[in-house]
């Protein structure tokens, strides 16, 4: 517990500066509204005992009839500030949230455009990024959090103390035990709720998935179908019934420790109120300050509650806020690969494996592509076709081996973007943005040219005239506009590649359930971009790969044959291999 | 518990809640009740009888036993008050949990039951989801809203007529301020649960931007692309447009709700004025003075906000209630959760008939006088291009759909005059998206004969046999309790299977079916044609000699059928067998 205590106050340092930084005017101004309004709540008290006090002595005549009406006009003030500093010091709270919350989401951004590529093959990354993002939040909630109990609850509670002691040391002393049991119940509960959340995370997800299994599309028609719904409903009920059963007894449990706790602090609150009679028949306290005192022991145990509850808070924010701290010390990506010539690729005996993976997916590659030449890789599923992509794009680094561009060196080129590589994708994305914004994204660096993404979609056969809104279109129904079909999605995807500049492309054909129509319009578009520039078109049709100029035979993580298509058919090997299956069902 | 069909308002949330519960429900309002007026009327007497009789302990010498009446009631009421809270907060687990028990059952009872169309159609689906996503949330919320609400009012009430038993034109005065108030919180409630939703957009596209910039979907092309820097500006820019929304919001919630909290502390200085002259003149107690004005005071800080979150809280009851009704409003399939009939009829002849369809929300007919004959003991393959209408014949066949025009016989009967659950033991499909169910392998397979299973059970060797067929044997030795095993990750021994593996779960589920017709939708669209055609041989071979209908893309893997039929346009439109249609011509060039 020490330990943690020390690793909370070490990232709150950590972080303060950051705020500081990030926003310099929502991070003062929240501190100094927050400690005006924490006070302003402690002078309120001492303002009713002095309205309490006047009224009190001019009715017994100690005092004349009009200070009644001072002493009423100063609290009436008073409560009407501090309704106006609460007004504020909430208010506050939205934008200085949001504010942080957008700066911190955005150097969060910056990091991961830098992260190299692999990283997201590895769970463990993933993981961290995932979490990251959750700590975004947990960011501004640790701050707030730290910032109300240190200007917020705590002087409101010295101040109280200080007051109390002063009427009696005993008081005050007391007042400030009722925070034992307060603290005690809370920690309880937390180990209660801790507890309960680890054993109804199984019957909740079972029940959640049994439900789905009833209702959910992917399952829907099937069970009705197969008339599994009794055999599913049986199940869902009965991991229902685990789950509320858990969660009754966590609730009566919970609320037993909240009883005690309570009759302890009712307990107190006699002794309190025992002692500031006392203090009132000693004249140490007057009337109207009891009564004024007496109506802020509730406002009091709220605030330690409170303080205490946020102190709970930290200890758990800091988890995921040292998180995000920690996404920020992954390895940042090498130097991209920039291209501005035509060019060939040269890769010398390349190896690679992924991160995790028991065995390697390219071992030993060596290949020679010349400046403007169509290569074909072809290969079952699996034989590594697609790392090889990701190698020969620079996106991974070979594990051994090297890549070279023989292209001329230009040393004005940026190095910090990848340029002169287009690709498209065989998991191309379907972005919910404009038609144009949908094509550009690939250059986006560039200057916007509307020509140009005009004619890239005309040269997929794309139109985009009869489109509501042209090349403003949103292609996504959830924010306002159309969805398109899987084959016009595809058309999208090769204008996207097109447009971006590029002296080496690649290709890769979808797998997904387009279909032939669509596959060899697909594959007509593919041979067209080819031409004139160092093209590398991956297929899993080998008819498609009769155009190029030399094809590459990948199996499991190896060239097994390069050659022409006439020539690796006489070789009778791998390539006629597959070609002799693929024709006996098309044919 | 059942879902009554009728319009539900918000008021129904407590409707709901008493039937989930009727006994804490009532306790609960009882509850709120006390726990209403002890924070301030009940205390503000009780102070000001302690007070009064201190003073005049200590001003006119009263004996010191006189306090302990006073005391004991100030005592009673701090105890009530302090417990009450924690005793409430258990009633409402409990109703929460009633309702878990009751009201999401009934949910899910009447999402089973519904109209297969209103699954396929996205607006009704979204009905559903918003309806079904958390009902006892949208319940509890809406009734903890209401008891928030009945509490300012009793609250309120209760100091009113505490001051108008002192100075009754003081009320007066105070309804005059208060109430057009109300009336200010009530419209702001409302309105900033619309300005929420509008809020909601803009967060839905950060979100979709957020995704982009560090999913993991996009990072080939967010990497080689370089677009990181561009699309976080516009990240950067619709987030602000969103929190500046946002500030304008909360700008005039706080603005309304502050300003009637400050109402309230002006309404508190003029009571407190009004009280003065009946304090000084000695119609009223010292300590009377002190409790109301404390109490008015107190309540200030609280009422604005609770006032204007309780009724935006049952706006969004009222909205939630609105779907609620318009959910149970859906129209139901006759047997959609009936078992499979025991033994399934005999097939001999399925015939359509100049069939016309379109879906509910289509606006072109899927099949325009689709006509055809299918023969038992025969394999059938239907071709075409994607949306050409063959999947949707199929769910014509299973009964989903039955609003179509023209006639669809079995065995020379309309389809329609059939049970449901003769239809399920009719047909056995396999789908595309086939499911993949995470509970044991055995039960994974025997669903595929949920009627046999449930009366007479499915012995291990048939188990067996089917999954022997379906090329799962090696499946089964790598599994750690061979087919006792439980499939998927939600049971904390289960294990998962690659994507090849669940499809052959899914072959076996349909060879342990003693349906007579089965039917192959396209189970192996990702995969690619070898494998494809693969899948479709093994099957070939272990029904031949019954009826069988496969559905595919790619003519290449139909080979293997004993016709063809060739869909387009809503029609069958070449029809034969994989050589005749490879002379004819026709249609075929484009395939390949």
């Amino acid at each position: 517990m020490s330990q943690k205590k020390v690793s909370t106050i070490k990232t709150i340092k950590r972080i303060l500066p950051m705020f500081m930084k990030a926003t310099p005017l929502y991070f003062t101004l929240f501190v100094l509204i927050a400690l005006i309004h924490g006070l302003s709540w402690s002078f309120m008290v001492n303002v009713t005992q002095n309205l309490f006090d006047t009224v009190e002595q001019s009715v017994f005549g100690d005092r004349p009839l009009h200070d009644i009406w001072w002493a009423l006009a100063f609290f009436g003030i008073t409560s009407i500030i501090q309704q106006l500093l609460t007004a504020f010091h909430s208010f506050m709270y939205v934008p200085f949230n949001e504010y942080s919350k957008g700066y911190f989401s955005q150097k969060m951004h910056q990091k991961v455009s830098r992260l190299p590529l692999v990283a997201f093959e590895n769970p463990d990354v993933m993981n961290t990024i995932n979490k990251a993002d959750e700590g975004v939040n947990k960011m501004f909630g640790m701050v707030f959090n730290f910032i109300m109990l240190l200007t917020f609850f705590l002087p409101y509670i010295i101040y109280m103390a200080i007051y109390f002691w002063v009427v009696s040391p005993s008081l005050s002393c007391i007042i400030l035990a009722l925070a034992i049991p307060i603290i005690a119940g809370h920690k309880i509960e937390t180990k209660f709720a801790s507890k309960l959340e680890d054993q109804s995370a199984v019957p909740r997800r079972q029940a959640d998935y049994y439900k789905q299994c009833i209702c959910d599309p992917k399952y829907f028609k099937e069970t009705r179908l197969l008339g599994a719904f009794e055999h599913f409903y049986s199940l869902f009920r009965s991991s229902l019934d685990c789950l509320i059963n858990i969660r009754k007894e966590n609730a009566r449990n919970s609320t037993l420790v909240q009883l005690s706790t309570n009759v302890i602090t009712f307990l107190g609150y006699i002794v309190v109120l025992i002692l500031m009679i006392m203090a009132v028949a000693n004249g140490k306290l007057s009337v109207g300050g009891f009564a004024a005192f007496f109506m802020a022991l509730n406002q009091l145990q709220g605030r330690l509650m409170g303080s205490i509850g946020i102190i709970g808070s930290l200890g758990n924010e800091v988890n995921a806020v040292n998180n995000y701290l920690a996404f920020f010390d992954l390895p940042e990506n090498e130097e991209p690969v920039s291209i501005t010539s035509p060019c060939g690729i040269k890769l010398k005996n390349v190896s690679f494996t992924y991160p995790d993976a028991k065995e390697s997916s390219l071992q030993n590659i060596t290949l020679d592509i010349k400046s403007g030449e169509t290569v074909a890789f072809v290969g079952e599923n699996g034989a590594g076709k697609t790392t090889l992509i990701r190698i020969i794009t620079g996106l991974f680094k070979p594990d051994q081996g090297e890549v070279c561009y023989t292209s001329a060196p230009n040393s004005q080129a940026k190095k910090d973007s990848y340029t002169g590589i287009s690709a498209v994708f065989q998991k191309f994305q379907k972005y919910q943005l404009s038609l144009k914004d949908n094509v550009r994204i690939s250059d986006f660096n560039s200057q916007e040219d509307e020509s140009s993404v005009k004619s890239a979609l005309d040269y997929c056969d794309f139109s985009y005239n009869n489109l509501d809104n042209g090349l403003e279109t949103q292609l996504s129904k959830e924010f306002g506009g159309i969805d398109l079909s899987g084959g016009q999605w595809q058309r999208v995807a090769i204008a996207r590649g097109i447009y971006r500049k590029h002296h080496i492309i690649i290709l890769d054909e979808p797998t997904s359930a387009i279909d032939p129509v669509e596959e060899t319009k697909v594959y007509e578009k593919f041979a067209k971009m080819s031409k004139g520039v160092t093209s590398i078109l991956v297929t899993h049709r080998l008819g498609s790969a009769k155009i190029a100029d030399k094809i590459v035979v990948l199996d499991k993580g190896r060239i097994v044959e390069v050659g022409g298509h006439e020539e690796l058919m006489k070789n009778k090997g791998k390539y006629f291999e597959i070609y002799s299956t693929q024709a006996k069902w098309y044919q | 518990m059942t879902l009554k069909q009728r319009s539900y308002k918000a008021f129904d949330a407590i409707r709901l809640s008493f039937q989930a519960s009727p006994l804490c429900t009532v306790l609960r309002i009882l509850l709120s009740f006390i726990y209403a007026i002890m924070p301030t009327a009940a205390l503000a007497v009780s102070t000001a009888d302690f007070v009064d009789a201190a003073s005049a302990i200590l001003k006119n010498g009263r004996p010191y036993g006189d306090i302990f009446l006073p005391l004991a009631l100030l005592l009673a009421v701090l105890g009530i008050y302090t417990n009450i809270g924690a005793i409430i907060e258990l009633i409402n687990a409990r109703i929460n949990l009633s309702l878990q028990q009751k009201l999401k059952p009934a949910v899910v009872e009447k999402q089973t039951l519904l109209d297969f169309k209103h699954i396929e159609n996205s607006d009704s689906w979204e009905l559903i989801s918003r309806v079904s996503r958390d009902p006892v949330k949208a319940i509890t919320e809406g009734f903890a809203a209401f008891m928030t609400f009945m509490q300012i009012i009793v609250n309120v009430s209760a100091l009113l007529i505490l001051i108008a038993a002192q100075v009754w034109w003081a009320m007066l005065i105070v309804l005059a301020f208060s109430i057009p108030m109300f009336w200010l919180s009530m419209r702001a409630g409302r309105k900033n649960y619309q300005a929420g939703r509008d809020v909601e957009k803009f967060n839905r596209r950060t979100e979709y931007l957020n995704e982009v910039l560090i999913g993991r979907d996009a990072v080939d092309e967010r990497t080689l692309f370089g677009y990181g820097e561009a699309i976080s500006q516009l990240w950067q820019e619709q987030y602000k447009i969103g929190w500046m929304h946002q500030l304008k919001v909360t700008a005039k919630t706080f603005l309304v709700t502050k300003g009637s909290s400050m109402m309230i502390s002006l309404i508190a200085i003029l009571i407190a004025l009004t009280l003065i002259s009946p304090v000084i003149n000695g119609s009223m107690s010292v300590g009377m003075f002190m409790g109301i004005v404390s109490a008015v005071f107190g309540m200030a800080n609280q009422i604005g906000w609770q006032m204007s979150s309780s009724l935006e809280n049952i706006s969004k009851t009222t909205e939630y209630m609105k779907d609620l009704s318009a959910f149970v409003e859906l129209s139901q399939a006759d047997g959609a959760a009936a078992l499979p009939d025991k033994e399934p009829i005999s097939f001999e002849k399925l015939e359509f008939r100049n069939v016309r369809f379109q879906y509910p929300s289509g606006n072109r007919y899927i099949l325009d006088g689709m006509s055809f004959t299918l023969e038992k003991g025969r394999h059938y393959a239907f071709v075409g291009k994607n949306g050409m209408g063959k999947t949707t014949i199929t769910k014509l066949l299973t009964g989903l759909y039955t609003e179509y025009e023209g006639e669809i016989l079995i065995n020379g009967t309309e389809l329609r005059q059939y049970p449901a659950s003769t239809l399920k033991a009719l047909f056995s499909l396999v789908y595309q998206d086939f499911a993949k169910y995470y509970i044991p392998l055995s039960d994974n397979i025997s669903l595929g004969d949920v009627a046999k299973q449930t009366f007479g059970g499915i012995s291990k060797r048939e188990l067996e046999n089917a999954a022997v067929q379906a090329g799962l044997s090696n499946t089964i030795s790598m599994l750690k309790n061979g087919l006792d095993t439980p499939l998927g990750k939600i049971k904390e021994n289960g294990q998962d299977l690659s994507g090849g593996q669940w499809q052959r779960v899914a072959i076996a589920r349909s060879f342990i079916s003693r349906a007579p017709v089965k039917i192959l939708d396209e189970p192996t669209a990702a995969l690619d044609p070898i494998s494809e055609s693969q899948i479709y041989e093994e099957f070939e071979k272990l029904t031949r000699n019954k009826t069988t209908i496969f559905i595919s893309h790619r003519l290449g893997s139909t080979k293997l059928a004993d016709e063809i039929l060739v869909v387009g346009n809503g029609k069958i439109a070449e029809r034969g067998t994989h050589e005749e249609l490879m002379k004819a011509g026709g249609r075929r060039r484009d395939w390949f």
